[in-house]
């Protein structure tokens, strides 16, 4: 069962999956990941919340201010309104499932911003290919943005066609948004100051990010390179959900 | 997920279906924003996810065009 409503002035739009154990005490809250990241993986979130509730975790999805099915324009957005929705979830979960101990999943960019959320309730972060500079992640935007028009002055060559030169941008970011997005990163060494951090990731090479708790998946996944299409990596998934309802 | 109009009286229905594989919402939140829009000018929107779609889980037992052809007539119907 899902139930959506609206928080945050009715502004931000939450997906609750009530536990099959309606007194269980635990709450897994999802940061979703943006932008191309988060049409690709909406449909592997969905599935994984479903599975975590019925084994017993009550769960909470959100889409952040400006995106998905959450009201306002990204290009009206800052960094400051995500980080805050991020703590409203956190607290309309608890107060929809009674839970005590709070999971907080953070997928891709999700995961940066997870990791500068703090609150007494949460339990532990787990970070699914977690991007770990705020400014590794523009570039990377930029070089999407770059490909889709290479991919379209390709198409224009091919069929013989006047190519138009508009700017391509996937996706429009404030300047003030990108600024601020370029000044975040994940600390691997600031859990100690805070709940631990669990990284679940499809690279093998972020076992030297120095994470304290790393797992390989057990599949490879290469995010930057695929714009397109949905994915549902069940590896990935089971490996979550092993995390979350461990005791 | 439905958007209204402030006044539904006789408002007219809009059904929006996925694009592709994508979940309802999409692509580039298009869905959203032409149904908050519609909402303004005095129609009830809805989005749907189709059978194995974003929220909707898969049926079984039947392909998967049987499936979304027994979606879209579900949904038709019951709006």
């Amino acid at each position: 069962m899902i139930e959506p409503f609206f928080f945050r002035d009715e502004q931000v739009v939450g997906f609750y999956h009530p536990s099959s154990d309606p007194n269980s005490s635990r709450l897994l809250v999802i940061c979703p990941p943006f932008f191309d990241d988060y049409r690709r993986s909406f449909r592997a979130l969905s599935e994984l919340a479903i599975s975590c509730a019925d084994q017993g975790v009550h769960v909470l999805r959100f889409d952040c201010f400006g995106t998905g099915e959450s009201h306002g324009l990204l290009e009206e957005v800052t960094l400051e309104d995500w980080k805050e929705d991020i703590r409203a979830a956190i607290d309309e979960g608890i107060e929809l499932s009674g839970a005590g101990q709070v999971d907080l999943l953070g997928v891709r960019f999700g995961a940066t911003l997870a990791a500068q959320s703090r609150h007494s309730k949460i339990m532990r972060y787990i970070f699914w290919d977690p991007v770990m500079s705020g400014k590794g992640y523009l570039e990377l935007l930029n070089r999407s943005n770059q490909a889709i028009e290479l991919r379209h002055k390709n198409i224009a060559k091919e069929r013989n066609l006047t190519f138009e030169k508009i700017p391509y941008e996937n996706f429009f970011l404030s300047v003030a948004l990108r600024q601020d997005i370029s000044r975040i990163f994940i600390d691997p060494n600031e859990c100690e100051s805070s709940a631990p951090y669990f990284v679940i990731s499809t690279n093998k090479a972020d076992r030297a990010l120095g994470f304290a708790h790393y797992e390989f998946a057990g599949i490879d996944y290469d995010w930057p390179d695929y714009h397109n299409g949905v994915l549902s990596q069940k590896p990935v998934l089971e490996a979550i959900v092993r995390r979350v309802t461990e005791p | 997920m439905v958007t209204i109009p402030d006044d539904m009286e006789g408002a007219p229905v809009v059904v929006l279906f996925n694009a592709g594989l994508l979940h309802r919402a999409e692509p580039y939140r298009m869905n959203v924003l032409v149904s908050r829009h519609l909402a303004q000018i005095g129609y009830i929107t809805i989005r749907i996810d189709l059978s194995g779609k974003g929220d909707t889980p898969a049926r079984s037992q039947t392909s998967n065009r049987e499936s979304v052809a027994l979606g879209i007539h579900q949904e038709i119907s019951g709006a």
